[in-house]
């Protein structure tokens, strides 16, 4: 159980470095700004508008 | 686990409600930068944050790795599994409430784990990677609920421009409204993609459910309690649990838990008595 809680770890650790760094490289390349533009004012299929 | 503990005190439909409420209060705009944790379509009029699956597709739709989503996504799972979902998405919520209508009801039998990955994988990274269109956009019930139907009630140009494919949206909504009165979450446990993002962390997740075999008496409460229908002492961290909590708190012997050293499902076969 120890080896199995330990491997874990590891991997929790491993992947969220990982993922922060994802996040910050998508802060840098401006992806929230493309997010905001994106979801604003309307997403016409979301409506059922072709 | 100070937070778990203060999770099994509250009302699940309290936190529901107020997740609810909270990503449809349309703060200012600027909150759109940020993805919703749970579904909510970012084109519902009173909507708060970004869609998340629809962000998804956007970057999918413009061929880029979306390092931003991905990342906000992967840590939300990491840390919390699939809490999210049982939750706060208001989605989630809409189906344990129609759920609670007093009706005959039906668990299907047949059990498909790998469809919300294969709808995930299709509508909302393939198809629009390679056609440039938002495809799960197009069948999604929840911007058929939040967006679609306000829109069309709000605004003579929308309800001029409504036509087959609204009316297709609607029909699958009114649907799957229907299968939500008389089964158990059914969009969560067959159709949501979201719910497949963060399954693929759960198993992983520093937030944890543990089940003590000595301790069961298999008394089949929590399976009894559990809005996916899936057996918490063996699968209480596999992904399709949602980590409501129902199982622990409807287990009187105590050997369901929040937190433990490891998490590890029990294994063994638990009788269920009659």
């Amino acid at each position: 159980m120890k080896g199995q809680d330990g491997t874990r770890h590891v991997a929790q650790w491993l992947l969220a470095a990982l993922l922060v760094a994802a996040l910050i490289a998508g802060l840098v390349l401006e992806q929230a700004a493309q997010l905001f533009a994106y979801a604003w004012p309307l997403c016409l299929p979301c409506i059922g508008i072709q | 686990m100070r937070l778990a503990g203060q999770l099994l005190r509250v009302r699940r439909g309290w936190v529901q409600l107020g997740a609810a409420v909270l990503t449809n209060s349309y703060f200012p705009a600027f909150l759109k930068h940020v993805p919703c944790p749970g579904l909510n379509c970012y084109s519902c009029p009173a909507a708060a944050f970004a869609c998340p699956i629809g962000g998804l597709q956007h970057f999918a739709a413009a061929r880029q790795v979306p390092l931003y989503l991905g990342g906000m996504l992967g840590l939300i799972g990491l840390t919390t599994g699939r809490l999210t979902c049982g939750w706060l998405c208001p989605f989630g919520w809409l189906q344990d409430l129609a759920y609670r209508l007093p009706t005959r009801k039906w668990s299907p039998k047949l059990r498909l784990p790998w469809l919300r990955f294969a709808i995930l994988a299709a509508f909302v990274l393939a198809l629009p990677f390679f056609t440039g269109e938002q495809w799960f956009s197009k069948i999604c019930p929840a911007g058929t609920l939040e967006a679609g139907i306000p829109w069309v009630l709000l605004s003579s140009e929308v309800r001029k421009q409504a036509g087959g494919l609204f009316a297709f949206k609607v029909g699958t909504l009114v649907a799957l409204l229907g299968w939500m009165v008389v089964t158990r979450r059914p969009f969560c446990r067959y159709f949501c993609p979201l719910g497949a993002i963060y399954a693929m962390f759960h198993s992983i997740s520093l937030f944890r459910a543990s089940v003590d075999p000595t301790a069961c008496d298999g008394c089949g409460q929590c399976r009894k309690a559990c809005p996916v229908e899936i057996d918490p002492p063996t699968q209480i961290n596999s992904m399709e649990c949602i980590h409501c909590l129902e199982c622990v708190r409807a287990c009187s012997s105590g050997a369901l838990r929040v937190g433990g050293s490891s998490g590890a499902p029990h294994r063994g076969p638990v009788e269920v008595r009659s």
